[in-house]
């Protein structure tokens, strides 16, 4: 597959949302072991909150439909998630603004700058147990892929989760986690989870 | 009126500190609520879009204060503020704030100084300091606690107790000294008031050390730990064993931070001259600067980091020689890491860097004014002049101020900072009354150099219901009259006009040289320590600078400058020096007053150590930049170049060397610079002065310090308060060395450059004594050429070869003013 159009970015948050909700519990658990335990709870409502608004409207572009998703993710998610995810997709809405469709160099070059907007605003380097360490080696993979985008995408995927079960041993340095200090070591990040799992949904759509 | 707004996880929470708020201020203030997530936000979270449109009524109209709790809502507030700039909502950078203070407290304490109608900045200053009351109740926030800790080094500590000896304490001067020492080594060096029970602080901070309040007899301990502990730990011990570089004894006692007028008078005399005009508040001669907006955190540190580096750069350059030191000790302020760490924080955080800079020097110069040791208390001053120049820095409009009223006025003023003395414009400010200070505090020294009237510690006076009222003030007296009747308004005025015609005739006479009524030709120059100085003398007529003390160009550094440094900075003042020649005096001083880049080992004696060119022939590298520099800096001027402190004549034939050196090093890097120049020494050390004659022939002139030649002849140290009245350049003694060096000289150049030639009296002993040529302060040389000229050179001579037989300095003055 080459091109990742307006119906194919639908489709991906749809699966996105979809197993946010069968990951729920999962998310939440973790989030409880190192922090405020709704983690699960509020990316479950924030994406059944950007499903709703998809299915209202239709989106003329990826910049458009991605534009809808950050701003329903902003005002719902009502964690830390909430700007950082939020943020995330407008950074990818803009850059995809007048876009029909991606293709693999589009497509890494939005996410590297929903990256770096993650980063901007919640301060955190690789190493500080957060989506960043789940993230950055993802696209590292994806931009070594090449042009096919079943292959980059999967190949992101793989290395995301790698990634987020390589959280576990790592000392929180940012959010409410950092409070435990020395206590968060053992636990995988909830967020670095939650950002594979996008991952793996852009990766299955991106098969299909 | 200022509104607030809370971000909150919960709704519940911000109702109910709304409820608080409401107590203090009534049902009708501004205060909005961003708080919860969901349909009726009742779940716990926080919501940026609607964070974003609960702003935007703010921008429109007086602006908010935003206050926060934690985690989310940080992170949602501060994605509202990108909201509104990606709409494009105006004025949403100069109305909006968000502030890192505690919510509850914050918005009690914002809420209150917004009522009573505190601007934005005011309302996030009270915000930001709305912890502090709680601290103090609970009593947990020892300052030192406070201050950030700098990575702590591991590994063993090494240690040592001491007693601190200083008469008070670890205050600027030793601290400083202290911390520059404790900066040079890689070690983590922390200091403990084991008697205050304060700290462990970093002794590398000097707000840190000064936090620790060491007061005399205080036990402290010294731990350190790191790479280099040995050697550092080596190096604290004989600082502390040198007292932390301070003088033993009385003359130690600095004067009081603020000055108490004598009976009957309403201040304290601190800058000659009489001023009789409308008073005005200072601040109001002082143009209001704007804040620029905020644009993002990067861009506010860049801004900071900016201005820190421009002052810290103007304080090096205009560091005034003077035994406080204050210039060094206030750049060392701007290296802090402990004042830097807090501003970083809030610039971090989304304040502006004006108000984050603001808010933390606010902070400590408040901390500073509630100790209880005076001297620490006038820190405060310092710390507020550099909070000044630093945020006018930021204005962007640079730090240059201007302080002229228009139309000119007496300036009314708590306590004058060095950098708003410095921007008096001395033809528009007519005189300073200020309400405390001293009459050795750096202004009141710029205020003298400048020849503005000032008295200090006016406290009687009702500062408030001055300004506008006519004020007439004598700053040589301390006499001020509030709203004087005719008579004694006119009484002076007459005074005034009295001084304006003796000025008058020192102007009108100022360009001709001074010719004594037997026809001798006096020289006279003037002494430049730093660029004002070199200002001074040029307007007062002085024919050259027979002493420029080149101290002013390494006291402000911690490293050693660079030759190019050195050669930047004695440009500045050789720029502003008056035509003539310029005798360029090398580095004078000796383990008394050390610098923190040269190695000087503690003494005993140090006015009898290694000092001047001794000091010189040790750091030998040293010693070939600073005449490197100097012959580069010359260039295109008559430099005469000069040793302090010679005492043989083998001293001066190597000293001679290393400038022949400097001369065929920048000759062979082909670096442009002056040559030839005239090299000689000090007459200072009594050996120098007994045998001057082996000298003549390895010595192109002598200049006789007097203070020093005084010291030494009669045994009595200078500024040691318990032998201060034996320190008289007229002490027969004396006299009798400097006819001796006259005779010597060999048709050599003799110039007297101590205090003794600043005072018309004692000038004209030393004409008496045969010298021909004064180096006098800048602003002594009209009434010094004045007096030359009244007096007859040969008559003097007479009357001075009976009267060094006296017994004593006063029996010299009563025959010199016996028949003038």
């Amino acid at each position: 597959m080459s091109e990742f159009s307006v119906s194919k970015a639908v489709a991906w948050i749809k699966a996105a949302s979809a197993a946010l909700e069968k990951e729920e519990t999962r998310l939440s658990d973790l989030d409880a072991a190192i922090g405020d335990g709704d983690h699960g709870a509020n990316m479950r409502r924030g994406f059944v909150a950007v499903v709703k608004k998809l299915d209202a409207a239709e989106s003329a572009d990826l910049g458009a439909l991605y534009k809808t998703v950050g701003m329903t993710l902003l005002s719902t998610v009502g964690g830390a998630s909430g700007p950082l995810y939020g943020g995330f997709f407008l950074e990818l809405g803009k850059r995809s603004m007048g876009r029909p469709a991606w293709d693999a160099a589009a497509m890494v070059d939005a996410l590297k700058g929903g990256l770096a907007d993650i980063q901007k605003r919640g301060k955190a380097e690789l190493g500080d147990k957060t989506m960043v360490d789940a993230l950055s080696p993802a696209l590292d993979a994806m931009a070594g892929a090449g042009g096919d985008l079943a292959a980059a995408t999967k190949a992101a995927a793989a290395a995301a989760r790698d990634a987020a079960t390589k959280t576990a041993p790592l000392l929180a340095r940012k959010g409410r986690a950092s409070y435990l200090g020395e206590r968060s070591i053992g636990h995988e990040d909830p967020g670095a989870n939650s950002l594979a799992l996008l991952l793996e949904t852009l990766s299955t759509t991106c098969e299909a | 009126m200022i509104g607030i707004v809370l971000v909150s996880h919960s709704k519940a929470l911000a109702l109910g500190i709304r409820e608080l708020v409401m107590q203090m201020v009534g049902p009708e203030f501004p205060l909005a609520i961003a708080a919860g997530v969901g349909d009726d936000f009742d779940e716990v979270g926080t919501d940026a879009v609607h964070v974003a449109e609960v702003l935007k009524p703010f921008c429109e109209g007086d602006g908010a204060v935003v206050l926060m709790d934690l985690g989310s809502a940080v992170l949602s507030a501060q994605t509202a503020l990108d909201l509104l700039e990606a709409e494009e909502i105006p004025d949403w950078q100069t109305k909006i704030r968000l502030c890192s203070a505690p919510i509850v407290e914050a918005a009690v304490a914002a809420s209150v100084a917004a009522n009573s109608g505190g601007d934005l900045d005011a309302v996030l200053r009270e915000a930001m300091s709305a912890l502090l009351p709680k601290e103090s109740q609970v009593g947990d926030a020892d300052p030192v606690v406070a201050v950030p800790a700098t990575a702590a080094a591991t590994g063993d500590a090494l240690g040592f107790e001491t007693e601190i000896h200083n008469p008070h304490g670890l205050h600027a001067r030793p601290a400083a000294t202290l911390v520059q020492a404790a900066s040079k080594f890689a070690a983590d060096v922390q200091l403990t008031n084991l008697t205050g029970g304060r700290g462990p602080a970093s002794a590398r901070s000097l707000t840190s050390v000064a936090l620790l309040q060491v007061r005399k007899g205080d036990r402290v301990r010294f731990e350190v730990r790191g790479a280099d502990a040995d050697a550092a730990l080596k190096a604290l011990q004989a600082l502390a064993d040198d007292r932390f570089g301070e003088a033993e004894g009385p003359g130690a006692e600095p004067v009081a931070a603020v000055a108490m007028p004598a009976p009957g008078k309403t201040g304290v005399p601190a800058s000659e001259g009489v001023a009789v005009g409308r008073a005005e508040r200072l601040d109001a001669a002082i143009p209001e600067e704007p804040d620029a907006p905020v644009e993002n955190a990067a861009k506010e540190r860049a801004r900071l980091d900016a201005a820190v580096r421009q002052v810290a750069d103007d304080l090096k350059e205009t560091a005034v020689h003077d035994a406080t030191g204050i210039f060094a000790a206030q750049a060392l302020v701007l290296s802090d890491p402990a004042l830097l760490e807090g501003v970083h924080a809030k610039i971090a955080a989304g304040a502006a860097a004006r108000a984050a800079w603001r808010t933390e020097t606010t902070r400590l110069a408040e901390a500073y004014a509630a100790m209880e040791d005076p001297y620490l208390q006038a820190r405060a001053a310092d710390l507020k002049d550099i909070a000044m120049r630093v945020g006018r820095a930021m204005s962007g409009t640079g730090a240059a101020l201007k302080i002229a009223p228009e139309p000119p006025a007496i300036l009314l003023v708590d306590e004058l900072l060095p950098s708003e003395a410095t921007a008096c414009d001395p033809d528009k400010v007519l005189g300073i009354l200020a309400r405390t200070g001293s009459a050795s505090a750096h202004a009141a020294i710029i205020a003298r150099t400048l020849g503005i009237p000032m008295v200090v510690g006016a406290a009687r006076l009702d500062f408030a219901g001055l300004p506008g009222k006519l004020i007439a003030m004598d700053g040589g007296t301390g006499e001020i009259e509030v709203e004087p009747n005719a008579e004694v308004a006119a009484e002076f005025r007459a005074r005034q006009e009295k001084r304006a015609a003796e000025r008058a005739a020192f102007d009108a006479a100022k360009d001709r040289p001074a010719i004594t009524s037997d026809g001798a030709a006096i020289e006279v120059m003037a002494n430049v320590g730093n660029p004002l100085d070199a200002k001074s003398a040029a307007e007062n007529g002085a024919e050259g600078v027979g002493l420029l003390r080149t101290e002013f160009a390494y006291l402000p550094f911690t490293e050693t400058p660079s030759e190019d440094d050195q050669v930047r900075i004695l440009g500045a003042v050789l720029a502003n020096t008056p035509k003539g020649p310029v005798v360029v005096r090398t580095l004078d001083v000796g383990a008394d007053k050390p610098l923190a880049f040269l190695d000087q080992p503690k003494e005993a004696n140090p006015f009898l150590g290694v000092r001047g060119v001794r000091l010189s022939f040790r750091n030998p590298e040293f010693f070939a930049a600073s005449l490197r520099a100097i012959l580069r800096a010359g260039e295109g001027r008559e430099i005469w170049v000069m040793f302090p402190m010679i005492t043989s004549p083998e001293e001066m034939i190597r000293a001679r060397g290393f400038v022949e050196a400097a001369h065929a090093d920048l000759e062979k890097a082909r670096v442009p610079h002056v040559w030839p120049v005239q090299i000689g020494m000090m007459v200072e050390v009594p050996a120098a002065a007994l045998t001057l004659e082996q000298f003549v022939d390895h010595a192109d002139f002598f200049s006789i310090g007097t203070n020093d030649l005084t010291q030494y002849v009669l045994a009595a140290e200078r500024g040691n308060a318990g032998v201060a009245e034996m320190q008289d350049a007229l002490h027969p003694a004396v006299l009798r060395a400097v006819r001796m060096i006259c005779e010597k000289a060999g048709g050599r150049h003799v110039t007297v450059c101590g205090d003794a030639a600043s005072d018309p009296v004692a000038a004209s002993a030393l004409i008496g004594a045969g010298v021909r040529s004064l180096s006098v302060r800048p602003n002594q040389v009209g009434a010094v050429k004045a007096k030359a000229r009244q007096v007859s050179a040969a008559a003097l001579e007479a009357k001075l070869a009976k009267l060094v037989d006296g017994a004593t300095a006063n029996d010299v003055r009563a025959g010199l003013a016996d028949g003038g």
